[in-house]
């Protein structure tokens, strides 16, 4: 993946409304980079096999327990 | 009962002195009180200290308990929690100027619950900015681990591992996203659960990540750890998320021991190059522990888990940027350096870079899965190394929290919180330079009882959860 440019994330925070100034613009570049680099290292042919996650609830017996109904 | 001094004594012991009558409620909650007077200035611990509220529950518990009126072992036990929690009448701060003045109208459900347990709340305590990580200044004083000052507590629940490690509470809770449990306790050297999520309620959390939030105690042993679950866990009708599992008594299998468990070592983490040498040590010993005493263990692969790091920054943070959208703008500057640019840079990451970490997120949910269908648990350092020092470790460039110890560390506490599964960690050790280590133990979903029987199991043959800073 190609590196992020500063210019490049300026002009995405001017779009977003977000007012960067230089230090931060800096960081914000490096850390976004590094982010999105990270992500393209993870092998696509295994991604896509795969739905996004949508639903992070675990499974679970669909009684109430106790304390429930000492909170009420 | 341990010859440690009453502000080191576990929740258990205290609970048994209060119960035979061998000490008041009153007494011990001003002890406390006394002592966080004594060290909070040095240690950042609290960002406010409930002191009458605390000594009214206390005298109130000491009526009831006279009375007859017995709740249990959390009766009288001064705790206190993370200032993410809402609190009726007293700030909630969130660690954060934007929050200074803000006072919640209501309490959370956690604070009701403990309430009905009987215990006393001794004060709100600091954090990293929102529980995000990394803060640079901050605005309540700079939290410091209590075994050296000059060292982090971690975060973001670092007054939580503070004010428990350092006999400045008898129990803590903390809220855990990504490992703000789990990293706190482990610097700290003490227990740290991150629940199942949904096994905690989070009505009057403040939110980072909607779907990885929990909060979880953090205490002297596993035992306290149990009991203060015990308090917290189970549906809550105002928060949609929360389980609807039954809630055992967590402390039923804390000695039911560990002959016959199967642990699982994940590869990647152990063999990965930033693990410093003393935490691989320190944990391949507990597992010899865990092996004496009937346990088997075996290697295991999570090829995915090892770009966990980025796959939680991809989501929890871009969750957290867009709670935070109104206040960046509006209240940019109230923001820490660092909080300030790590929720800008998560509110420039593409949709397709967010839709990636889903998908990928997914495959770690199954590598995990899998895993715990071959294994009842799985075992690896809470993090790559001890407490580096408050110096090293903010969020500045080229500091931990920003460089490439971040991946490092979030390598090892995502996984469990991308999957929304159970994480504990226990004290296994110390650094040469006198630092706290520890193992974070991964169970299945709303498998909490055996975290804590392998936990007690291996805290019943060491004596790490014996030792406390010299303050």
């Amino acid at each position: 993946m190609p590196n992020l440019e500063k210019y490049q994330v300026r002009q995405l925070a001017h779009i977003a409304g977000i007012d960067l100034d230089e230090q931060r613009a800096e960081l914000v570049t490096a850390r976004l980079g590094a982010v999105l680099n990270a992500l393209s290292e993870i092998p696509a042919d295994a991604l896509a096999a795969v739905e996004p996650a949508t639903t992070f609830a675990p499974l679970a017996p669909s009684d109430a327990s106790p304390q429930e109904a000492a909170d009420e | 009962m341990s010859n440690a001094p009453l502000h080191y004594l576990s929740i258990t012991e205290t609970a048994s002195l209060i119960r035979g009558g061998e000490a008041s409620p009153v007494e011990i909650t001003q002890a406390y009180l006394d002592r966080i007077h004594s060290l909070n200035d040095e240690l950042g611990a609290y960002i406010s200290v409930m002191g009458e509220q605390a000594l009214a529950q206390a005298r109130q518990a000491e009526a009831d308990i006279q009375a007859g009126a017995y709740k249990g072992a959390l009766h009288g036990i001064p705790v206190a929690i993370k200032d993410i929690i809402y609190t009726k009448g007293t700030p909630t701060t969130g660690g954060s100027k934007v929050l200074a003045d803000f006072v919640p109208d209501e309490d959370s459900t956690i604070v009701r619950r403990l309430d009905a347990a009987g215990a006393v709340l001794l004060g709100k305590l600091n954090l990293s900015e929102f529980a995000i990580g990394g803060t640079i200044d901050h605005p309540f004083g700079t939290p410091r681990n209590p075994w050296n000052t000059q060292h982090t507590a971690g975060g973001s629940s670092s007054g939580s591992g503070v004010a428990a490690a350092g006999g400045l509470c008898a129990g803590a809770l903390g809220s855990d996203t990504g490992g703000s449990v789990r990293g706190p306790a482990a610097f700290c050297g003490i227990v740290g659960l991150r629940p199942t999520y949904g096994r905690v309620t989070r009505h009057g959390v403040l939110p980072m990540c909607w779907s990885m939030d929990t909060v979880g105690p953090m205490t002297r042993s596993v035992a306290d750890c149990a009991l203060m679950l015990n308090a917290i866990a189970g549906h809550d009708p105002r928060d949609p998320t929360s389980g609807r599992a039954p809630v055992p008594d967590y402390t039923v299998s804390l000695s039911d021991g560990v002959r016959g468990l199967r642990i699982g070592l994940p590869t990647e983490m152990f063999d990965f190059d930033g693990l410093n040498a003393e935490v691989r040590q320190s944990v391949m010993r507990a597992v010899s522990v865990l092996e004496e005493q009937g346990a088997t263990a075996d290697e295991i692969s999570l090829p995915t888990s090892a770009h966990s790091g980025a796959v939680f920054i991809a989501t929890a943070d871009v969750d957290a940027a867009a709670y935070h959208h109104d206040w960046l703008r509006t209240r940019g500057d109230d923001y820490d350096w660092s909080t300030r640019a790590r929720l800008e840079s998560a509110a420039l990451t593409p949709g397709w870079a967010y839709l990636r970490a889903q998908r990928a997120r997914t495959l770690i949910a199954n590598e995990l899965q899998a895993a715990l269908d071959r294994f009842d648990a799985l075992i690896l350092p809470s993090g790559p190394v001890a407490a580096p020092t408050i110096a090293a470790s903010t969020g500045r460039p080229g500091g931990y929290y920003q460089g490439k110890l971040d991946m490092g560390r979030r390598r090892y506490t995502s996984p469990a919180a991308l999957a929304g599964l159970p994480a504990i960690s226990v004290p296994c050790g110390f650094s040469d330079d006198g630092l706290p280590i520890g193992m974070q133990i991964i169970g299945r979903h709303f498998a909490e009882p055996t975290l804590f029987q392998i936990a007690r199991a291996y805290e019943r043959a060491t004596d790490w959860h014996e030792r406390h800073p010299a303050m």
